[in-house]
């Protein structure tokens, strides 16, 4: 009751017209960002964080929870009209949704998908108030052993569940991000590591540039790889069946809670986000219900569950971000650079050095549905022109944004040239199959796997023995070797199946 | 990318991860290798953790090739007809040419410091704009307008609204 409370006082609190008027127009910016193909919710929040470095902290999470939540409500949009998912978290959404455009039910879709959009969010955002101030308590009897195991598993099961070929290449990614994370000045040690006497290097590679190279610049050059025409839909209603929306939407509450769930678990586990919840929601909405066969011809169902499943995301990756620092999806790993630079420290302490912040959030995100569904309505007709806009002007846009977005962090040269070494290789792995989500992970939680690993062993004289008496730390070990077995398990059964 | 060309390039990935582990391997061990020098306990060392990850690349990057080569992958792909088709390839070019660009705006244009970011930012989106476009006068002007005001919105927005000084 206390945490609502709370809740409810921070969201009063937001109702100033400047907060309002920037959270539409920020919820409408990533809308635009998410339904253009090539960029992403995760880039969106990427470049403006630089944007926002001299911004007031309450304007700057205003404008980046904007972003966030529209972002990931946009790609829909072009997943609908487009056929061409406009985030990798709306790519179930097309299966179904584009099927309805094609038969005359655009407008439909895509008024069913915000609802469940809305829904799906506003599931994410009362679990994120309720659930994240009392998992502070919790996080405050973690000591170095568990932040180990949880950042080390993290790492794995992204790695694992955000491979797009073989899985072993989601763990080299992890370990790409690793090794690129020990470079700098060691804590503990003070000794400086794989720095090469080069003095830029001795604070470490900074994140938000090495993300923006890696989300940003493969986009931009992928981009001209292929001279395809985009067919768009007309976002309007051809068919004359008339369609309550709000009660077809009703209707699947089944549905809705049990993505809402997945949504919310998955979001939770480190670094894998909204594209999978959107997946596994669609999928196990799929396999339990009674019109199996209409999925893929045009189901609501099938455009309701992913899209309820991302959004409900939104939430459930925003609790192990503030309570133990652990990024629970790409947009919320860049979150966690931008409350890093605006010197907010997320985790166990977010309730002693920052009281109220976790609800300021959550507010924020219920503020941002409330921006979505107005959004929503009014630009839902002018996104077939959006859409439409050339690729040949946008893309270069986006690659001048890059850069100067990069610079804003640091104002350091340096950053440029990490942006673009980040860009070059993150093209090429991604061309190999390699998702950028791994190694960015990698990169962020790399810092924290290493000291809190030296740490446990310092505080036990060398000796593992806490790994294993400590009951947290022993079930997310459990949970690592399971991964890892079941991954050589897998290899085994193809390599088999293939002689 | 074809399963095919997938694994032919995973077999060169693989050959770099080694090279890559190894490296990470020696250079840990000797940061293991100095703190033990100083009196200090092994896992104290900035190195103990870079060693374990050195060694978990290189069995990733085994694993990996044992893969590649399984899928019948091989190295006789490595041939200089290959590497001209390669170059030759409209992916490659067009990859080559924005990386380019994109070179030419970080570490020249930008670093010029008579040259105000404006020109610079504008230079570089005319030049990547009219390479990929048509080269009629219509385009070429649409082209000059959509840059001028795209960069006036960067140098507004990142320079004066967000009181960031540009580069």
């Amino acid at each position: 009751m206390e945490n609502l409370a709370s809740f409810i006082s921070a969201f009063i609190d937001l109702l100033s017209i400047n907060v309002i008027l920037l959270m539409l127009g920020s919820t409408a910016l990533g809308v635009i960002i998410g339904a253009l193909p090539g960029l992403t919710a995760t880039m969106g929040i990427a470049l403006l964080t630089g944007l926002t470095y001299n911004v007031p902290l309450e304007y700057t999470f205003t404008i980046l929870m904007g972003v966030y939540v529209g972002g990931i409500y946009g790609g829909s949009i072009s997943a609908i009209l487009l056929n061409i998912p406009g985030t990798a978290s709306a790519a179930a959404t097309a299966l179904d949704g584009h099927q309805l455009a094609l038969q005359g039910k655009a407008e439909t879709a895509i008024k069913v998908t915000r609802l469940a959009s809305i829904i799906g969010t506003l599931i994410g955002v009362l679990a994120l108030a309720l659930l994240a101030p009392p998992l502070t308590k919790i996080a405050l009897q973690f000591q170095s052993t568990e932040f180990f195991v949880l950042a080390l598993f993290g790492v794995l099961i992204c790695g694992s569940i955000a491979a797009e070929d073989l899985s072993i290449k989601g763990w080299i990614g992890g370990l790409i991000g690793l090794s690129i994370a020990f470079v700098k000045i060691d804590n503990i040690e003070g000794v400086a590591r794989f720095t090469f006497g080069n003095p830029n290097l001795l604070s470490g590679i900074s994140v938000i540039p090495a993300m923006i190279g890696f989300y940003a610049i493969p986009e931009v050059i992928k981009a001209f790889s292929n001279d395809d025409p985009l067919e768009v839909t007309e976002a309007k209603d051809i068919s004359t069946e008339k369609v309550n929306v709000l009660m077809t939407v009703i209707k699947k509450f089944r549905v809705i809670v049990q993505s809402a769930l997945i949504g919310l678990g998955l979001g939770a586990l480190p670094g894998v986000g909204e594209d999978v919840a959107a997946w596994v929601s669609y999928d196990t909405a799929k396999k339990t219900s009674k019109e199996k066969e209409k999925y893929g011809k045009g189901s609501y169902e099938g455009a309701i569950a992913p899209e309820v499943g991302n959004n409900a995301a939104i939430g459930g990756a925003t609790i192990p971000l503030l309570t133990l620092g652990v990024p629970g999806s790409p947009p919320a790993a860049v979150l966690l650079g931008a409350l890093t630079l605006h010197g907010i420290r997320p985790g166990p302490m977010i309730n002693i050095e920052s009281p109220g912040f976790i609800s300021q959030i959550a507010a924020l995100i219920l503020l941002a549905v409330v921006a979505l569904w107005v959004v929503g309505v009014i630009l839902a007709k002018p996104m077939t022109k959006i859409l439409k806009v050339p690729k040949v002007y946008l893309m270069p846009i986006v690659a001048a944004l890059s850069v100067i977005g990069s610079f804003a962090i640091g104002l350091s040269m340096f950053d440029l040239t990490m942006v673009f070494i980040f860009g070059v290789l993150g093209f090429f792995l991604s061309k190999m199959a390699y998702s950028p989500a791994p190694i960015v992970l990698g990169l962020i939680l790399g810092g924290m796997i290493d000291e809190t690993f030296r740490r446990s062993l310092i505080a036990h004289n060398g000796s593992f023995s806490s790994f294993f008496t400590r009951p947290i730390a022993l079930i997310f070990l459990i949970l690592i070797v399971l991964t890892i077995a079941k991954q050589i398990f897998d290899n085994r059964k193809q390599v088999k199946s293939k002689v | 990318m074809e399963k095919k060309a997938m694994r032919r390039a995973d077999l060169i990935t693989s050959v770099v991860l080694l090279i890559y582990s190894i490296g990470m391997f020696v250079m840990s061990v000797n940061l293991v290798l100095k703190t033990l020098s100083k009196g200090r306990m092994w896992y104290q060392s900035a190195g103990l953790f870079p060693t374990i990850v050195a060694t978990f690349t290189f069995l990733c990057a085994i694993s990996l090739m044992r893969t590649a080569f399984k899928d019948g992958a091989d190295f006789s792909f490595l041939t200089m007809d290959n590497a001209k088709k390669l170059i030759k390839s409209k992916e490659f070019k067009v990859s080559f040419i924005i990386i380019g660009l994109l070179a030419m705006y970080i570490f020249i244009l930008l670093p010029i410091t008579w040259l105000r970011y404006e020109f610079s930012t504008f230079i570089f989106l005319f030049t990547f704009m009219i390479i990929f476009n048509k080269k009629d006068i219509k385009s070429i002007i649409k082209t000059i307008v959509i840059c001028i005001i795209a960069t006036g919105m960067l140098t507004y927005g990142f320079g004066q609204l967000a009181m960031i000084p540009l580069p």
